[in-house]
């Protein structure tokens, strides 16, 4: 293992200041003798922004080399945000950085001093956001590159102490205003940081220290550097790639109170009546509302499998159902070999799970065996299980869209369709029983929501691993030299959602096409749709005048899978590297492939 | 060495990592390489949660030397 790896290997998000700093002095030192490990995802963060965020740059370091993130950061100049910003020749630009956070609080806004009783707030709102949107709009035009802003936090200090929200022009019900109207106005490539709720959440007069706001205009009080860093580490967790997609509970003792296995369906403490089943239950809420945004939930539990199925099916009090259950798993054997099995089921990543369980030596077992699986510290006292994994926020999203939703089903879906596919001999036959439909075009408004995540998330059947920005997909849209696709798929056994993107480079000059990003969701692995996606690929070409296609693939750790992919589509390798693999296709020559899949 | 000594030598080597430190009345921020207005705060900020007080703000601003240092914490101790 790596020195770094080893030193950060117990890191503890939540320790104090000074033991977090004392850390991130020694990732420093062995930094400055050898690079960080080749694995760890490189990023060139630029920090801008109004008084000092020094502490919060340096834990925000610790955090992502905890995280496997390899940050180069640029510390803009103190309070010279806008400048830096505004300037196409500034420092911040020619840092080039892959993504701009900007370190402001409500002290930052520059209408407060117009407040006074009459005035039209919402024009001044609209007037104070046009500032911040000339900001966004010039790092979007030099930097090209994703913008974290955080939102404007109530203040601490109440110009009408409780009749604050009732007064138009005080600062605390104009800047509630605002943060709504700044959310809805929001440009594609800037994703907000909730500075409100951090502020909120841990107590004004806790986040702002005002003596090390006098004296140095710190960005928060030094004991909550650590929980700044974290909040925004998970955003660039995000998005880089390293998305968690999957909750898997225990459940005795963890979704209930007890053991049902002794205590029986009786016994079990869940639900109302017991103050401790009320917890249990809580936790069951949680994990429902994490479902309904697309989190898929799985059980892993050392149970006889009737028996932990008897709650989900009889209990009066049990809030889930089996049906919200993506993937199953009760019976002795160890749970990393449990966990294993959900990941390859689901056909996910161990590195896309969070395993929470109530009982100590589970949790160490897990990770000792697989240190990829995310294992929160639970606490003793189930009353405290819901905040704990709240204030973890492990499945942070950047996006939300309808099918998020839908994903459960999805996954049941596709179980139900490998269990078709044992009972059916042929691989053709079973193909053309699913009855397959795509619908294949370019990306509409619609799509851009579900066509980003898909880029942020998507690791394994990825030709490119590109994670282009929505902006960035917005401009490839409108531009005459890119051609892009999605496909959905429906099959009878329900719908997949838009499953695939695609996007070419179009060289007219050249006759030639260059595939820029190519992507799948891997839940439809094996269908065909790839040669399907093909075959449209090249009818396309040939209504452009395109004479070859240029197919590229950028190994990565994960996506391995893809790497005879073009080879298999009858594509020429014409130069392969470490880092890069190129082919070639002459339109002319192109087979098409015979699929099951339709077109409607 | 007196135990206020002692304590604000351990805070010293924890917060600049080096196990080597020994203060001194008259040590300045010329004398640790890596004293800079950042790891001011943070060694006001180790001193505050180690001895359990809190300083002034006139005396983040103004200390000058470690003689200095000892002196706030040691009138703050006994009071």
């Amino acid at each position: 293992m790596h020195d770094l790896e080893q030193l950060l290997a117990n890191f503890n998000p939540s320790s104090s200041f000074p033991e977090q700093h004392r850390l991130y002095s020694k990732t420093r030192k062995l930094l400055k003798k050898g690079d960080a490990p080749a694995h760890f995802t490189p990023i060139r963060i630029a920090m801008i922004g109004s008084g000092t965020f020094q502490a919060v740059a340096q834990l925000l370091r610790l955090h992502l080399l905890a995280a496997g993130i390899a940050p180069t950061i640029f510390e803009g100049e103190y309070n010279n945000f806008r400048q830096e910003a505004l300037n196409p020749n500034s420092a911040l630009f020619t840092f080039q950085p892959d993504i701009v956070i900007i370190i402001t609080d409500h002290r930052d806004l520059m209408t407060l001093s117009a407040l006074k009783p009459g005035v039209d707030i919402t024009a001044l709102a609209q007037e104070e956001l046009s500032t911040w949107a000339m900001i966004w709009q010039s790092i979007a035009t030099h930097a090209q590159c994703p913008i974290i802003q955080n939102n404007f936090d109530t203040p601490e200090l109440r110009d009408f102490d409780q009749l604050e929200t009732r007064v138009a022009h005080s600062q605390g019900h104009y800047i509630r205003r605002l943060t709504l109207m700044l959310a809805e106005q929001l440009p594609a490539n800037v994703i907000l940081h909730d500075l409100d709720y951090l502020t909120s959440y841990h107590g004004k007069r806790n986040w702002y220290d005002p003596r090390y706001y006098f004296h140095a205009k710190q960005a928060c009080a030094l004991n909550y550097a650590a929980t700044y860093a974290a909040s925004l580490t998970r955003l660039i967790k995000v998005q880089t790639g390293k998305v968690r997609k999957c909750l898997v509970l225990d459940l005795d003792n963890t979704l209930w109170g007890g053991v049902i296995g002794d205590d029986g369906l009786s016994g079990i403490e869940l639900g109302q009546g017991s103050p401790v089943g009320e917890a249990h239950l809580a936790l069951q809420h949680y994990a429902s509302t994490l479902k309904k945004r697309g989190v898929l939930l799985a059980v892993c539990s050392k149970n006889d499998v009737e028996n932990a199925k008897l709650p989900f099916t009889d209990h009066p009090d049990m809030h889930l159902g089996l049906a919200d259950i993506a993937c199953f798993v009760a019976n002795w054997h160890p749970k990393p070999d449990n966990l294993q099995k959900i990941a390859t089921e689901l056909n996910i990543g161990l590195d896309s799970l969070v395993f929470v369980d109530d009982n100590p030596a589970e949790r160490e077992i897990v990770r000792q065996f697989l240190p990829q699986v995310a294992v929160p510290e639970m606490p003793q006292d189930p009353a405290y299980y819901v905040r704990i994994l709240n204030e973890l926020a492990y499945f942070e999203p950047l996006t939300f869209s309808a099918e998020d939703g839908q994903r459960t089903e999805m996954y049941k879906a596709n179980q139900a369709r490998k269990a078709a596919q044992l009972s059916t001999q042929d691989m053709g036959d079973f193909l053309k029983s699913l009855k397959m439909e795509a619908i294949i075009r370019p990306f509409q408004d619609a799509d851009i929501e579900r066509v980003a995540q898909l880029i942020a998330r998507s690791n394994q059947f990825n030709l490119t691993t590109r994670r282009h920005d929505k902006e960035t997909l917005e401009r490839f849209r409108a531009a005459d030299d890119y051609l892009t696709l999605s496909v959905r798929l429906k099959d009878r056994f329900g719908d997949n959602g838009l499953i695939a993107v695609w996007i070419g480079k179009v060289d007219t000059h050249n006759s030639t096409l260059e595939i820029d990003t190519w992507l799948m969701s891997c839940r439809v692995l094996s269908r065909g749709v790839e040669q399907h996606l093909m075959n449209i690929v090249v009818d396309a070409c040939k209504q452009h005048n395109i004479q070859t296609v240029h197919g590229v693939y950028i190994p990565t750790k994960k996506n391995g899978m893809v790497a005879s992919l073009y080879e298999k589509l009858g594509f020429t390798t014409v130069e392969t590297t470490d880092n890069i693999q190129r082919s070639t296709l002459d339109v002319a020559n192109y087979t098409a492939f015979e699929t099951a899949i339709h077109n409607c | 060495m007196t135990d206020i000594t002692q304590s604000l030598q351990d805070v010293f080597r924890e917060v600049f990592d080096d196990e080597e430190i020994v203060i001194t009345d008259d040590m300045t921020s010329e004398n640790i390489e890596e004293w800079d207005s950042m790891m001011h705060i943070n060694l006001i900020f180790a001193c505050e949660q180690k001895f359990g007080l809190k300083f002034a703000l006139a005396e983040i601003a103004s200390l000058r030397n470690v003689g200095e240092l000892k002196a706030i914490i040691t009138s703050k101790s006994t009071t």
